[in-house]
């Protein structure tokens, strides 16, 4: 139930729907306890009393009730749809809108995988209590009290059966239930073992293959999926017999009723019509137990789906808006770094101490190893993280008191990972500035040595992209992604080892391109190779989060032995790499 | 899940999906192979059927013994007789649900046992699968048919097979006993019957669009999340994240219509199918009241109280009925979908007469080689080259000119159509792929690791090597610095995808599984492309000690990484440009020189 607790504020703008249908159900329930009565009644003074006219009169109420009853409840499910739907797309929009307002740190912590299964079966799962939810939960409580009242009204004594089925169908309820639930969760568990064994052997295929790895594989995918198995065996032999259990527990009560009640018949203490009608409620009571040991997964899978919603809902963005945003005017691309340090979810700090000062309208290269910071150094910029300590500023204004549209429209980043969506390349390109022509889309396309292959394609620019773009081989994507930040026309551009996939030479002429394109504009550039960096007007060497050395080439070669192994592994020289 | 290498080498080249082997849907095909995967049971499933027939006469009997109760012995006041047959009625119930839990059991467990063995055939099959299906293939269609499809079977074994029967029998007896007691009230109680097949129809003739429709736009808004939650960063770096809730509001938008309108409809069924149950009440009742009081012979309290029970099991069956052929057609179609894929016949495959290779030296012969992944567009043309044992390869040129094939065919991923290619003069089509593959390390640029810890991500390369062995080939790899900052070390577990490493760290170990493995040949496709180049002269000058005397294959953009090979291949457009060592290339001035002086040209500027 405390499943519930979490799920019914969601109902939102669909209260009245969600009444009009328990109404509704509530009358069908009536309608139904009402029929053994009347069976009664056509017996008792219709048979025994020989009176034709109450069985006619009878016949013809309960024919009327029941459409009566067809026509509540399909009115009920009708609305009950309605709110399941509703709801389900009023949760799912906000769930998404909220997605849409974290930034990198949150998506460090919250696996995009994740996400997609938040938004589609979690949500899915909470719609269907909702569906079926709404009108057993108004239903099977008021069924149970009424066959209960009626049996009550009919015989007391004969009632006090109830007394003894009721803790025996309770207690084998109970017992599935909390057994069943921690079963499926295990199967759960086994399943998603399972599938990703599936899909690293799928998506590693070649791994598997260039290893000869295929009995190893096929032994952890036995293990799992024997370990599956025996979960899943167990859980729907216990779930299969519960519906046999709980009815054989009713019909004994019904041979109990039989002989008590036959007694009571013969002694003249109870009537047969009533007798009948005694034994259909008993029966009716049935139906909700043995629903709600139905619907209790469900429930209790919904409660666990709407805690994992929550737990986004909750998520608070890690880069929030400054509430009364500097605009920068006419932005002329000056960053600094101010003594700043930085660290991933509070770990240690990647970045210390870095003071960095890039004029206006420069070209600076970044250069370090594997780890030293790189990536991390410039995502600060266009505040994808927040610094941890210190201030990055852009001509002076810190960029936490600057505008997300202020900072996306003067900031253009190509990312390491060349995302591309699906859809058209044009549409790719002009990503950032839907609103581009042809002309612009395709001096950037130039520009990023991306206009020749695509004009090659058979339908050049309007060619569609597979999703990721993974109908294109990884150097084009990288030069899609940076006419992508070309268009954008920034004044600031960002390019975060954008060219490893690019030959040498292309990316000569990718960077003379740029050189023309706008001279007045401040580029930072993330680069493996010493190529990419010779043209940068300075060059800035990290090691382990610090800068290490600064400045153009020409200095550096001279001055820093970190940066002179650097250009010499370059050129397959030996170097001075003792780790 | 990036794709694999060689899926975009020659990415645009022509269509890529093509389906394995389209076919017509046949349901009575797949319903016989899946039955003779029950076929192994067929003792158990016998013990099943006896169960279900016997649990459905005494479910029947049960309501008749009621009648029987009342008639012959509480209207004759016989007290004995009343308990005689209550003492009865309880036994039959008890057999009921004893017989019912039976077979539910034993069905629940082959049912289990059947999809084991289906899963382990499917895994095994993929296991065969040459590389060029997984390119074919999307991996997202092929999880599909493994969980979805595969779960549909499951439904349709471990609960539509009981359900028809046991409602198949029920039916069957219902209106055997029917008849055989009444035939006046069996026509009362069978006469709001056909509304159920009228309601049956119209919700059967017009769900089915509705649904597909309801379906599409599901797969839509999925698609549509899955893309843009992947592409989210770029999002935020695009400021976009406004423009793609529009899009998305709108097609959620869609789907909650869509789902009204199909679960509307089928909305209607419960309520009309519980109201036959009652109105089969209602007309018992009242006709056989109107029988019994004109004084029509047969008819009792009891019998109408018999009656009544039966009325309320009409319904039930037919509609479970429905509802389970609707699913069973469905899971068929899933089942369907999971022999289509154990039909495929993968494309390399051991020769009859294949031998084991034996240890190698590693000297490796390309005589004439042409390759096509499809028809007409070749992407190899006349290979031809020679490397003698133990000495060091180096392969560049442009995207797309055919590198990874070159090695994609040395490892026999694929089999080429003309030449040879033979390692110490063994043809590769000669030997088994198992003692070929395992005698050559490969590392790729798409970096591949297990969601597992990692050390069992590096000890892939060898699956019985020490700690000691992997913190080595660590070191060796200039991993073994950066893992022990991780929280767990060694013990650290990857994500998914491996997201808590930079593409750097993630080759590093890819290379150090590499080492482990202490391969005779030695491949390295653009394997250090994400790595500083002082790190990868480091890790160079470690696997070149590593592989002294043996022969190695590096592929690299970044001309530095092949400078010290001892030959150098330029391949452009499939074909081999220009062979030497670094020096030669230089001085023949040709594409290898322009792409190795390009380096230097920001220098000056």
């Amino acid at each position: 139930m405390g499943s519930l607790r979490l799920i019914f504020p969601w109902l939102g703008p669909y209260r009245r729907q969600a009444t009009l249908a328990i109404a509704a159900t509530v009358t069908v329930v009536g309608i139904n306890v009402a029929i053994p009565l009347l069976t009664a009644r056509i017996i008792d003074d219709g048979i025994a009393a020989d009176n034709l006219g109450v069985v006619t009169s009878t016949t013809l109420l309960m024919v009327t009730l029941v459409v009566a009853a067809i026509g509540f409840s399909i009115a009920a499910s009708i609305l009950g749809v309605r709110v399941a739907f509703g709801v389900e797309a009023d949760l799912r929009a906000d769930l998404y809108r909220h997605i849409q307002t974290l930034s990198f740190a949150n998506l460090d912590e919250i696996e995009t995988g994740e996400l997609l299964v938040r938004l589609t079966s979690d949500i899915t799962k909470v719609r269907q209590v909702y569906a079926f939810g709404l009108s057993f939960l108004a239903q099977a409580p008021l069924a149970f009290i009424g066959s209960m009242l009626a049996m009550l009204a009919l015989d007391v004594q004969m009632a006090a059966i109830m007394v003894v089925l009721l803790p025996i169908t309770s207690l084998i309820t109970w017992y599935v239930a909390r057994r069943s639930d921690v079963l499926y969760e295990l199967v759960q568990n086994k399943l998603d073992r399972l599938n990703t064994v599936l899909r690293e052997n799928l998506a590693g295929a070649e791994v598997v293959k260039a290893f000869v790895r295929e009995h190893h594989e096929a032994r952890r995918f036995r293990a799992v999926n024997q370990d599956l198995t025996d979960y899943a065996t167990r859980v729907n032999q216990l779930v299969a017999a519960l519906f046999p259990a709980l009815l054989g527990v009713m019909n004994l009560g019904v041979a109990a009723v039989i002989w008590i009640g036959g007694i009571a018949v013969i002694e003249g203490r109870m009537t047969e019509g009533n007798l009948v009608a005694f034994i259909n409620y008993l029966l009716a009571t049935t139906f909700p137990i043995v629903m709600f040991a139905f619907i209790q997964p469900m429930l209790s899978a919904a409660g666990a789906s709407a805690r994992r919603i929550n737990r986004v809902l909750r998520t608070t963005p890690a880069v929030v808006a400054h509430p009364d945003p500097t605009t920068l005017g006419t932005p002329r691309g000056h960053v600094r770094f101010e003594d700043v340090t930085f660290g991933y979810g509070g770990q240690e700090p990647v970045l210390e101490g870095v003071n960095l000062d890039i004029q206006a309208g420069k070209t600076v290269a970044v250069l370090g190893a594997t780890g030293s910071g790189k990536s991390t150094l410039v995502n600060l910029i266009p505040r994808f993280y927040d610094v941890t300590g210190g201030r990055v500023t852009i001509d002076g204004v810190d960029v936490r008191q600057l505008s997300k549209d202020e900072l996306r429209r003067n900031i253009g980043v190509s990312l390491q990972r060349a995302v591309l969506f699906s859809g058209t390349i044009r549409d790719n390109i002009r990503y950032g500035r839907p609103e581009a022509d042809q002309d612009e889309v395709e001096l950037a396309a130039r520009a990023a040595q991306a206009h020749e292959f695509v004009s090659e394609l058979e339908d050049g620019y309007d060619t569609m992209l597979e999703q990721g773009g993974s109908n294109l081989s990884g150097g084009q994507r990288q030069r899609l992604a940076i006419a992508r930040a070309l268009l954008v026309d920034p004044v600031i551009l960002i390019l975060d080892d954008s060219t490893s996939a690019v030959d040498v030479e292309t990316e000569s002429f990718i960077q003379d391109a740029m050189a023309r394109l706008a001279r007045d504009r401040t580029t930072v550039l993330v680069a493996q190779r010493i190529s990419t960096a010779l043209g940068a007007d300075e060059i800035v060497v990290l090691d382990e989060g610090q800068v290490v050395a600064c400045g153009p080439h020409q200095d550096l070669i001279r001055s820093s032995e970190l940066y002179r192994d650097i250009f010499r592994s370059q050129l397959g020289e030996p170097t001075d790499v003792s780790p | 899940m990036t794709d694999t290498k060689h899926a975009s080498e020659r990415a645009l080249s022509g269509p890529r999906f093509g389906q394995a082997r389209p076919r017509g849907t046949d349901p009575i095909a797949s319903l016989g192979r899946l039955l003779g995967y029950l076929g192994n049971y067929r003792w158990q499933m016998t013990l099943v059927l006896v169960l279900v027939v016997v649990s459905t006469v005494l479910s029947l009997l049960g309501p008749w013994l009621q009648g029987v109760a009342i008639d012959e012995f509480i209207a004759n006041r016989d007290l004995a007789g009343v308990a005689w047959i209550s003492i009865v009625l309880g036994l039959v119930y008890l057999g009921w649900s004893l017989t019912f839990m039976g077979f539910a059991a034993l069905m629940a467990r082959i049912a289990q046992r059947v999809m084991f063995q289906l899963r382990e055939d499917l895994f095994g099959h993929i296991q065969g699968q040459s590389l060029e299906y997984f390119d074919r293939q999307p991996i997202g269609d092929l999880m599909s048919r493994l969980t979805n499809d595969v779960d549909a079977v499951d439904q349709l074994l471990s609960q539509n097979i009981t359900t028809l029967l046991r409602n198949l029998f029920a039916i069957v007896g219902l209106v055997t006993f029917m008849l055989v007691l009444d035939w006046r009230l069996t026509l009362a109680a069978l006469v709001p019957v056909p509304l159920i097949f009228v309601i049956m129809r119209y919700v059967g003739t017009r769900a089915p669009p509705l649904f597909a429709g309801y379906q599409r736009r599901v797969g839509t808004l999925n698609g549509l999340a899955e893309e843009s939650l992947a592409g989210q960063r770029v999002a935020i770096a695009f400021d976009r994240q406004a423009a793609s809730v529009d899009e998305f509001l709108a097609i959620n938008e869609d789907v909650r219509r869509a789902g009204t309108a199909a679960y509307t409809l089928t909305g209607l069924l419960m309520p009309v199918m519980f109201g036959v149950g009652n109105m089969g009440i209602a007309t018992v009742a009242g006709a056989g009241a109107w029988l019994a009081v004109t004084g029509a012979p047969g008819i009792s309290v009891g019998i109408i109280a018999t009656f009544i029970s039966y009325s309320r099991q009409v319904a039930r069956p037919l509609s479970q009925l429905a509802n389970t052929y609707t699913s069973a057609l469905s899971a068929l179609a899933g089942a369907e979908r999971i022999f289509q894929v154990l039909d495929r016949e993968p494309s390399v495959i051991d020769a009859h007469d294949a031998v084991e290779l034996p240890e190698i030296a590693g000297h490796v012969h390309f005589d004439d080689v042409d390759f096509a992944y499809l028809p007409d567009t070749p992407v190899l043309i006349d290979v031809d080259f020679t490397t003698p044992a133990g000495s060091m390869f180096g392969l560049v040129g442009p995207t797309g000119a055919g590198k990874t094939t070159i090695i994609s065919i040395l490892a026999r991923f694929y089999d080429i159509e003309q030449g040879s290619v033979t390692i110490d003069h063994h043809d590769v089509r000669t030997v088994t792929k198992a003692s070929l593959r395992s005698q050559l390390g490969v590392v790729l640029q798409d970096t591949f690791l297990f969601s597992e810890s990692v050390w069992d991500n590096i000890r892939y390369g060898r699956l019985d090597a020490s700690d000691e062995e992997v913190v080595a080939a660590a070191k060796l790899a200039n991993a073994d610095r950066f893992i022990r900052t991780l929280p767990a070390g060694y013990g650290t577990v990857l994500s998914e995808g491996a997201t808590n490493l930079s593409l750097g760290q993630r080759q590093l170990i890819a290379i150090a599984r590499a080492a482990l493995a202490e391969p005779r040949i030695l491949i390295l496709d653009e394997a250090t492309s994400s790595v500083d180049t002082r790190t990868e002269a480091a890790i160079q000058q470690a696997l070149l000690r590593l592989m002294a005397g043996r022969t190695s294959f590096v592929i690299a953009h970044r001309l530095s990484t092949v400078r010290d090979a001892d030959q150098i291949l330029v391949v452009d457009d499939g074909q081999i440009a220009e062979r030497g060592t670094h020096e030669e290339l230089l001085d023949a001035d040709g594409i290898y020189a322009r792409l190795f002086w390009s380096q230097f040209k920001g220098q000056e500027g």
